[in-house]
């Protein structure tokens, strides 16, 4: 080796190590469409599974106003994971404020009473200590909070009102929660979707598949992380029996809510296949339901 | 006393009505909250309303045996110092006295010669609410203050007629409702009696400034303080002349020389006794003759027990949750409307005439916009005598309101082959109590779609009604109705 070489040798390596500290391991890295991270401190395995895909700041920028949309559905504590985990939510929230959000939002339309469902489900708390706004939805007749819009190509769902939070947002973070629903099968990511919505949900269930494809043409989750830290086998979506629950400590981040579902839905032992409204989400555009790279990680 | 010593009592006096009244309230508003939980003293530990669901919890004898000893010892000053009701009407009488004083009609002090009032008509309604509650008829709702003032605070139109009385009667005289009507204030003034002293007049100049009594217990033509009426108010007592106000054991008329008269109450003669007597026994009679008349017994039809058998008490009204026996619930429910106040899914509303006299103005349940929440307590929590049991949650979520029943010519599933199964995913009972025993696969424009037929597992629905409340279907298609039945 002469001198010249090694100093080339010396100046590239030091170059190489020095940008490898300039950015984040995940940039160098090639991103997956899916990460899957497993870990029972929930706060790294999120942190991973986002880092997986990219890492938060390929998906939130600075100054984004952001909408992260966790599962409140229901008045249960957070045992129960009929809701998402509240450690989840607050961990989504740090994300995007290290990313640089101007504003994060957290609102769900709960099925119980929104009063009870936000403290029970220990969300309102976890959010608001993070630092985001969270807010209660009550009146889905408020035009202040939806505005009707108009679904082209749609299977079922011609129009919809729609929070406007979600629509008007820079990027919607999809945070749901894993389990079992009697009518829909599963319900993940793209079901999430629901509680974005305006209208009386109650006779979207007689063509529920087309209604959730649809509903995920409107908004498009930037960013989904499915929290499948425990999930619901059966007894959804409320369960209320801790023998439903089947502990996995496993997170799934995603860019779409498509190849999310089909990662999430294999935890159940379930495929795509078995969830019509995973193809039809796919066929509306709204991710991959095959076809996708995946990497995993233990923390 | 010094003219000084009662301007100070009056003030201690004011202060500590503003302070209760604030402090009332203060519970009414928090109870509202369903994350706190407050159940309102002036209702719980009520001695009259401690009769409708007698325990023996020593949290709540001592208050009440307190209250009592309280009346023993100084007589109705819970009326002057803290019902917040007396407060109420005390404001409302301030506000209207320029009214008050171009009313030709109204009261201005007995005349002279007059007497103060000896016999309120309160004492037969002290003796009419406690016979009714004896026989279930239910007369405390209508004729306690403290439940009055909840319903006021709740601006719910029986309140606010109510209001509108009280600041009628305000046009004509003082404290009128707790001069000649309140149950409690006469309970509290027959508890008034020696050996301990009383305020007595010592003194007199025939000023007449205690012609301005406003519970008419002391005139300046008669020089006495009727015990049984005085509520230490000392709202005037500091504009004697002669500072003629003391407190002195109770002595017969007829034993003062000349101008010193103290008089206690009740206990100053056989005759008097037995008319307070025939007040309240003639009360208890006509107090229990409405009870036999009107009572559960009679207008509800069959209730409790009987229920199972009757299809009438299948269209009976659904009760809040916890509530097992019609019966008992109704007599001890004081309709106090707390638990409407505070359902934080808006659910009870209290009766009309629809029940019957029985169940006037009683909560009942109404799942038209949202149901019972699973894990949610607040009526059980904020029920000041246990009308509605206070349960362990695990016991609330396993206790019927009702059952669940499905209408298959209003159910799209069965109606028009539609997939649906929106009772299924809101049950909230962990076992499903709507399942689906029959499936059939049937085809669509859209594709085969698999039909699940939904069916209510009646051992496992407690009739939480959060089904009825989200059913999609044109007409509701799955409602609850009472129906208890045996459940192992």
């Amino acid at each position: 080796m002469t001198r010249r070489e090694f100093l080339k040798s010396a100046v590239a390596s030091t170059l190489f190590f020095a940008t490898r500290r300039l950015f984040p391991a995940s940039l160098v890295a090639t991103p997956a469409d899916v990460g899957i991270a497993t870990g029972s401190d929930y706060e790294k395995a999120v942190t991973a599974a986002v880092d997986l895909i990219g890492g938060i700041r390929a998906y939130v920028k600075p100054g984004h106003v952001v909408v992260v949309k966790p599962n409140i559905g229901w008045n249960s504590p957070p045992a129960v994971k009929a809701t998402t985990d509240p450690v989840v939510v607050r961990t989504v929230v740090h994300l995007c404020f290290q990313a640089g959000a101007s504003k994060v939002y957290v609102f769900d339309r709960s099925v119980s009473n929104p009063h009870l469902a936000y403290k029970t489900s220990g969300i309102q708390r976890a959010a608001e200590e993070a630092g985001a706004s969270v807010f209660q939805v009550d009146n889905t007749n408020d035009t202040k909070l939806y505005s009707r819009v108009a679904i082209p190509g749609a299977y079922y769902l011609q129009n919809s009102l729609v929070n406007r939070y979600a629509l008007e947002c820079d990027a919607f973070i999809n945070v749901p929660v894993a389990k079992h629903h009697g009518q829909a099968g599963l319900t993940l990511a793209l079901k999430n979707l629901m509680g974005i919505t305006g209208d009386q949900r109650g006779k979207w269930h007689w063509q529920l598949d087309d209604a959730i494809a649809d509903i995920n043409r409107v908004v498009r989750s930037r960013l989904t992380l499915i929290d499948a830290s425990a999930i619901m086998l059966r007894g959804g979506p409320t369960g209320g029996d801790p023998s439903y629950l089947k502990r996995l400590d496993t997170f799934i981040a995603s860019s779409n809510p498509v190849s999310a579902d089909v990662e999430a839905a294999k935890l159940f032992g379930r495929s795509a296949s078995d969830l019509p409204y995973i193809e039809k989400a796919a066929k509306a555009g709204a991710g991959k339901a095959s076809g996708y790279a995946t990497r995993s990680i233990d923390v | 006393m010094k003219a000084r010593t009662l301007r100070v009592l009056k003030a201690a006096r004011i202060a500590l009505q503003t302070l209760c009244g604030a402090g009332f309230l203060y519970v009414f508003f928090t109870s509202r909250d369903p994350f706190a939980v407050v159940q309102n003293p002036f209702l719980r530990w009520d001695p009259l309303i401690f009769l409708t669901n007698p325990r023996s919890e020593p949290l709540l004898l001592l208050p009440v045996m307190a209250l009592l000893l309280l009346a023993v010892v100084l007589g109705r000053v819970f009326c002057g110092w803290v019902c917040p009701m007396g407060s109420l009407i005390e404001l409302s009488d301030m506000l209207l006295s320029p009214i008050r004083r171009r009313n030709p009609m109204a009261m201005r002090g007995p005349r002279p010669g007059s007497m103060p009032v000896r016999f309120p008509p309160a004492l037969a309604i002290l003796g009419a609410t406690i016979a009714g509650i004896a026989t279930n008829a239910g007369l405390l709702p209508f004729l306690h203050p403290n439940v009055w003032i909840v319903r006021i605070c709740s601006l719910s139109l029986l309140g606010l007629v109510f209001l509108g009385l009280i600041v009628i009667a305000s046009a004509f005289g003082r404290r009128l409702w707790c001069v000649y009507l309140c149950p409690l204030g006469a309970l509290y003034g027959l508890l008034a009696r020696a050996p301990f002293p009383r305020l007595a007049i010592r003194r007199c100049s025939g000023c007449g400034a205690c012609d301005r009594c406003p519970m008419q217990a002391a005139n300046a033509s008669s020089r006495t303080v009727l015990a049984h009426q005085c509520t230490l108010c000392f709202a005037f007592e500091a504009d004697c002349r002669v500072e003629g106000f003391a407190f002195a054991a109770a002595r017969r008329r007829a034993t003062g020389s000349g101008i010193s008269c103290g008089e206690a109450g009740f206990d100053t003669g056989r005759r008097q006794f037995l008319i307070v007597g025939a007040g309240l026994l003639g009360g208890a009679v006509i107090g229990g003759a409405l009870g036999m008349l009107l009572g559960t017994r009679r207008i509800g039809g069959a209730v409790g027990a009987r229920a199972a058998a009757s299809p009438a008490a299948q269209r009976g009204p659904l009760r809040p949750p916890g509530v097992v026996d019609e019966e008992t619930f109704l007599r001890r429910c004081i309709r106090c409307h707390h638990c409407v106040e505070s359902c934080p899914n808006r659910i009870i509303e209290p009766a009309g005439i629809e029940d019957g006299f029985c169940g006037l103005f009683a909560p009942r349940l109404r799942f038209d916009s949202n149901g019972c929440d699973f894990r949610c307590q607040v009526c059980q929590l904020v029920c000041p005598n246990q009308a509605i049991p206070l349960q362990t949650l695990r016991n609330k979520q396993r206790t019927p309101i009702g059952l669940a029943v499905i209408d298959k010519d209003a159910c799209v599933v069965f109606k028009d082959h539609k997939p649906c199964l929106v009772c299924e995913e809101v049950c909230p009972t962990p076992e499903k109590a709507v399942v689906f025993p029959r499936e059939e696969k049937i085809m669509r424009p859209s594709g085969p779609t698999v039909l699940k037929f939904p069916s209510v597992v009646d051992s496992r629905c407690i009739g939480c009604g959060i089904c009825q409340a989200n059913c999609p279907a044109p007409r509701v298609a799955i409602t609850v109705s009472r129906l208890l039945r045996d459940r192992s």
